[in-house]
């Protein structure tokens, strides 16, 4: 076969080859009827579908417990007990016979029922089974579709993975000994997928049109992950050229490794702290591994995501406390919890948002937490007791001015309380900051750094609305530049604030750990730089590499800069000057 | 057919553990076994945890259990020293 490439955006750099495993989501039609005279095909349709899942669970029963671990197995005997259940199978086949509805739409609406009924039980255990339930229907459904599709579970060697797309409940299960790198159809470079890839080091590229109607299962292809590229069946000489770029990418990668574990330091000695972005605490170890010193930024979604209630207080608790202790022993380090920052584009169904016409402009965030006191002040304990067992921060997302800034510590207060109440440890003089991502925030700073502990940048969120660009939209990412001078003016009037009323400030977004804007970044006057864990060990090598006084100067000239492409332009030339003096010097 | 009314006694209600105690305690029988919770309409098969869940019964409520089979008084008696010792808990 000839050699074809894809083209997509590059979201994680690195080049791997391998064979492919193709992931297809099943897509089903929920609102089909049956003809009657269709009727005992359909049954039949189900019952094998029946069989199939039955026999599938049975399998990975067998495989989990030294796959995945015991937990899995239970959650894997919840399934198989559900698909046994004379209220579950038995009441489809009666909504298909006497409903005359398609397989899928049966298998829905059953699950549907007993998911509602569920998540809306006072007591938690039951709460829980909705889950089981839900995934046991989904499970029924990818059977109906595609029976010979594979789930994510069934991957037991070394592959790139090609799929449209992967939800954050796909990402979870993916295996990172065997999953080298990924490609997918759809998504952008701030897409949950490309920040998955990042804080994991793999490669991978997004977006790339016509993966699937092409590739299969078993083909070899090349995954060039700062191109954004997907070669499949490239031929000799192709394989053989990226085979020495992998190569020299790797030498390049054991120097820049070579500087994951000292401190972070410009060339004249001046610190800045090296810190991680962690999505949940199954990063830790990565990021410690990487050189972290902090988590500038623990994201707490994923514990709200893909279930049917919110998190119990014990359940945030033991998670934020494994990242407490975590940096608290490898460090000290500190840790600093965003508290959660969802919003009607992904919120669960427990979060009753109405539909939205622009939900990044809507409930989200802060916002929400401010409405939904219930879960926010469950959160808020349990951050606070996992501050007893290290260093911990609280982080408010969103703030768009100082009356919220005051809500949120008023109910911090109300939690600290309530802790106290009950004699329960935290600590006292916990610190509480706030991400400026709205340009509100960044033009009213001054005010919001007499009431905040601590400022981080969140440029993702920040260039989007500075410059009107939905950051998920293909179509106007040319617009979207975090590197767009109007959006640097917002950043230096942050730190001036900061330094003004001495307190440190960070930056959390994509943009901290961009090698090319890390000087820049620094030269205003950044503290810290919280980054995916991967991109850790070469800034380090970056900044090892400039003194304050160039990052000054060269951020003064980009703050003079009238349009994007010229910051860009002095950033790489910057850039480039570094590159030099490593050839000189560097590899040894 | 036998029929008698129980009061729910467990503390966290008739939560999973609970439900597949009974549920696995009647499945050895012949006889149907049918649960309804009183002042409402829900009614299901006790062999069904789905069911039993769904019946969402809390400490204090009450349920009438219906018996129908040859072994039906073996099956009650069951049901009757489960709700007795509390399902255990």
């Amino acid at each position: 076969m000839a050699a074809r490439t894809f083209h997509g955006i590059g979201v994680s750099e690195g080049i791997r080859i391998a064979k492919v495993f193709i992931y297809r989501q099943p897509k089903a039609d929920f609102n089909r009827n049956v003809p009657p005279e269709k009727i005992p095909d359909e049954t039949k349709r189900f019952k094998a579908a029946v069989r199939g899942a039955d026999q599938e669970i049975s399998g990975l029963i067998s495989h989990a417990a030294e796959q995945v671990g015991e937990k899995q197995t239970g959650i894997l005997k919840g399934q198989k007990s559900i698909l046994a259940d004379p209220a579950f199978t038995p009441e489809i086949e009666k909504l298909i016979t006497g409903q005359h509805f398609s397989a899928e739409k049966a298998v829905r609406q059953l699950t549907d029922q007993f998911v509602t009924l569920f998540s809306n039980m006072a007591n938690p255990y039951m709460r829980e089974r909705a889950a089981d339930v839900r995934d046991a229907g989904n499970r029924l459904i990818r059977f109906l579709t595609d029976p010979s599709g594979k789930s994510l579970s069934d991957i037991h060697e070394k592959v790139i993975l090609v799929a449209d797309d992967l939800s954050a409940s796909d990402t979870v299960q993916l295996n990172r000994n065997y999953v080298l790198g990924f490609a997918t159809e759809k998504g952008g470079k701030t897409a949950h997928t490309s920040i998955f890839a990042k804080s994991l080091g793999i490669p991978a590229v997004v977006g790339a049109a016509g993966l699937l109607t092409n590739i299969r299962n078993g083909d070899t292809v090349i995954l060039d992950g700062a191109k954004g590229l997907c070669i499949q069946s490239p031929d000799q000489t192709t394989i053989k050229s990226y085979q020495q770029k992998y190569e020299s990418e790797q030498k390049q990668r054991r120097l820049y490794e070579s500087f994951s574990h000292r401190k972070m330091a410009l060339r004249d000695g001046g610190r800045v702290i090296a810190a991680a972005n962690i999505g949940s605490s199954a990063d830790i170890e990565y990021s410690l591994g990487q050189g972290a010193e902090a988590a500038g930024l623990m994201r707490t979604e994923t514990l709200f995501l893909s279930r049917t209630n919110a998190p119990t207080e014990e359940e945030q608790f033991s998670e934020y406390r494994k990242a407490a202790e975590a940096f608290a022993i490898a460090g000290p380090g500190e840790v600093i919890i965003r508290t959660l920052d969802i919003g009607g584009d992904k919120a669960a169904g427990y979060f009753n948002i109405p539909q939205e016409a622009n939900p990044f402009l809507g409930l989200r965030a802060i916002r929400l937490c401010l409405k939904r006191v219930d879960i926010f002040l469950t959160q808020l304990r349990a951050i606070l007791r996992a501050s007893a067992f290290g260093k911990i921060k609280i982080m408010f997302p969103m703030i768009s001015g100082i009356e919220e800034l005051r809500q949120a510590k008023t109910l911090l207060q109300q939690a600290k309380d309530e802790l106290s109440k009950k004699g329960i440890a935290y600590d006292q003089n916990i610190q509480t900051g706030i991400m400026i991502e709205i340009p509100s925030a960044a033009l009213m700073s001054d005010a919001l750094a007499a009431e905040a502990d601590f400022f981080s940048i969140g440029t993702n969120d920040l260039t989007q609305y500075t410059l009107a660009a939905d950051r998920s939209n293909q179509s106007v990412s040319d617009v979207y530049d975090p590197f767009d001078p109007g959006v640097l003016r917002l950043i230096r009037m942050t730190a001036e604030a900061a330094k003004r009323h001495n307190i440190p400030v960070g930056m959390c977004g994509n943009m901290a750990g961009d090698p090319v804007a890390v000087p820049l970044l620094v030269g205003m006057g950044m503290d810290e730089l919280s980054m995916a864990a991967g991109e850790i060990p070469k800034t380090k090598y970056t900044l090892s590499r400039c003194s304050r006084k160039e990052c000054e100067k060269l951020a003064e000239k980009s703050l003079h800069c009238v349009c994007a492409r010229e910051v860009h332009k002095a950033a790489e030339d910057f850039h480039e000057t570094l590159f030099h003096v490593s050839n000189d010097t560097g590899a040894n | 057919m036998l029929q008698q009314e129980f009061v729910m006694r467990c503390p966290q209600g008739f939560h999973l553990r609970p439900a597949q105690v009974l549920m696995e305690s009647i499945s050895k029988f012949n006889s149907t076994v049918t649960l309804k919770k009183n002042g409402t309409e829900i009614e299901t098969d006790a062999k069904s945890i789905l069911g039993l869940m769904s019946l969402g019964l809390e400490n204090g409520e009450s349920v009438t259990v219906t018996v129908n089979g040859s072994d039906e008084q073996q099956a009650m008696d069951t049901v009757r020293k489960l709700f007795e010792s509390n399902f255990g808990e």
